[in-house]
């Protein structure tokens, strides 16, 4: 699971009032290289969510340290403007395609309901009395 | 990328794709013939390729998807019920090379970012759908139904009027679903939804559609029983979206379950598009 589908993730679990961000408590992450696209990463930032990016990457941003050893792990500052250099839309790109929760559990902010991750799929199915 | 060769790289997604399919959750295949109509579509409307993301809802063994990343759409994300078939859909993308970062050989390469979801979408049998209720599969059954609906929806009151009044997509909370995630997240979503045939499923096309609606900002494309063409245009027309037939095809639904008495079973289907927002990149789309 990569950080840009958590930052669209919200828990429908019965009983949530807001839903999001979704904690993440992450077992296990990983590195993997994508080719990096400056246009696409600059179209994509208009339709995100900075805060829940910088609130992910803090939530997994210390088991990235441990397991990762190819890359330095950016550090993205509080806020972004209209103007983003080359280095920083190469930050944002790490952070949202290449960073990946492999195993772990995704945590509804308002019920506490845990998600599994397994091989990097998040299991979001509800039982039929949590919908 | 030319028709025939889209269709031929679709032919070679391994097959059988399904080896105990679902039967409530109506999992077919969907053909590449087919699967390269709606990608073809939906690529001269600018609304999958390059620079687009795209979200596959009910993907099963992932044709769709696999077409969406062969043309070179930028992310593609998988959304199914069936753990079994999410993970079909995922050999199926790597026995193609898609997304997999092995197979970028230089900078310009078009790479698609995939990416895999399990989630159910929340179901309510509509009791007051025939056209789409029903035991079992075949043309004839469907068209009959569809006759039956139209006859409801008159008798319902005003001529032209929806048949059902849903919200329009802007009011159905998100949390209402069961999808978990943003309305408006990708710009376009495209399923080949259940037709709603097993009993218990009645609607659930609509239902998919209907989600679709939500988490697209610029198309979705979905396929439908011809039969219930009309009733489904209004539908989308209640939401406050324009809904097109693209095409009109058949669905060659193969022999997978014991009830089917055929070999394969045709049911004529129409590919349906429905527009959110036809900005081009660059302008003002809506955010909600």
């Amino acid at each position: 699971m990569r950080l840009l589908t958590h930052n669209y993730m919200q828990s429908t679990v019965k009983g949530t009032e807001k839903g999001y961000p979704l904690k993440i408590e992450a077992d296990k992450v990983e590195y993997e290289e994508s080719p990096f696209d400056a246009e696409f990463v600059k179209a994509l930032i208009p339709k995100l969510n900075y805060e829940i990016l910088s609130f992910a990457l803090g939530q997994i941003v210390e088991k990235c340290k441990q397991d990762i050893e190819e890359v330095q792990i950016p550090e993205l500052p509080e806020n972004i403007g209209e103007d983003l250099d080359e280095e920083l839309l190469k930050k944002l790109h790490t952070v949202l395609f290449d960073l990946h929760v492999v195993e772990g559990h995704l945590i509804c902010p308002d019920t506490g309901r845990r998600f599994a991750i397994k091989m990097g799929i998040p299991n979001m199915v509800l039982h039929a009395d949590e919908m | 990328m030319k028709l025939k060769h889209l269709q031929s790289a679709l032919s070679s997604v391994p097959t059988p794709q399904f080896t105990e399919p679902n039967i409530t959750l109506e999992q077919y295949a969907t053909s590449p013939e087919l699967t390269s109509y709606i990608i073809y579509a939906a690529l001269q409307n600018e609304d999958i390729g390059y620079g687009k993301s795209v979200l596959d809802l009910g993907s099963g063994t992932g044709m769709l998807s696999i077409g969406s990343a062969i043309v070179g759409s930028s992310s593609v994300l998988l959304v199914d019920c069936d753990e079994g078939a999410l993970s079909i859909a995922k050999e199926n993308m790597n026995e193609m090379g898609l997304g997999d970062v092995e197979e970028v050989e230089d900078d310009d390469d078009e790479f698609c970012q995939v990416e895999y979801m399990l989630a159910k979408l929340k179901h309510t049998p509509r009791k007051d759908i025939v056209g789409t209720g029903g035991r079992g599969g075949g043309k004839g059954r469907g068209r009959g139904k569809g006759r039956a609906n139209s006859r409801s929806n008159g008798g319902r009151g005003n001529k032209g009027a929806p048949a059902l009044p849903l919200q329009p997509p802007q009011k159905i909370g998100p949390l209402d679903d069961g999808i978990p995630l943003a309305s408006n997240c990708v710009d376009t979503c495209i399923t080949n939804p259940p037709f709603g045939t097993k009993p218990g499923n009645a609607g659930i096309d609509i239902t998919f559609l209907r989600t679709a609606v939500r988490l697209a900002r610029r198309s979705v494309y979905s396929f439908h029983k011809s039969s219930t063409r009309e009733y489904l245009l209004k539908t989308i027309e209640s939401w406050g979206y324009q809904g097109e037939v693209v095409a009109a095809m058949k669905f060659d639904i193969p022999k997978l379950y014991k009830f089917h008495s055929k070999d394969n079973v045709d049911v004529d289907v129409d590919l349906i598009r429905v527009i959110i927002n036809e900005e081009k990149e660059g302008g003002e789309e809506s955010q909600e």
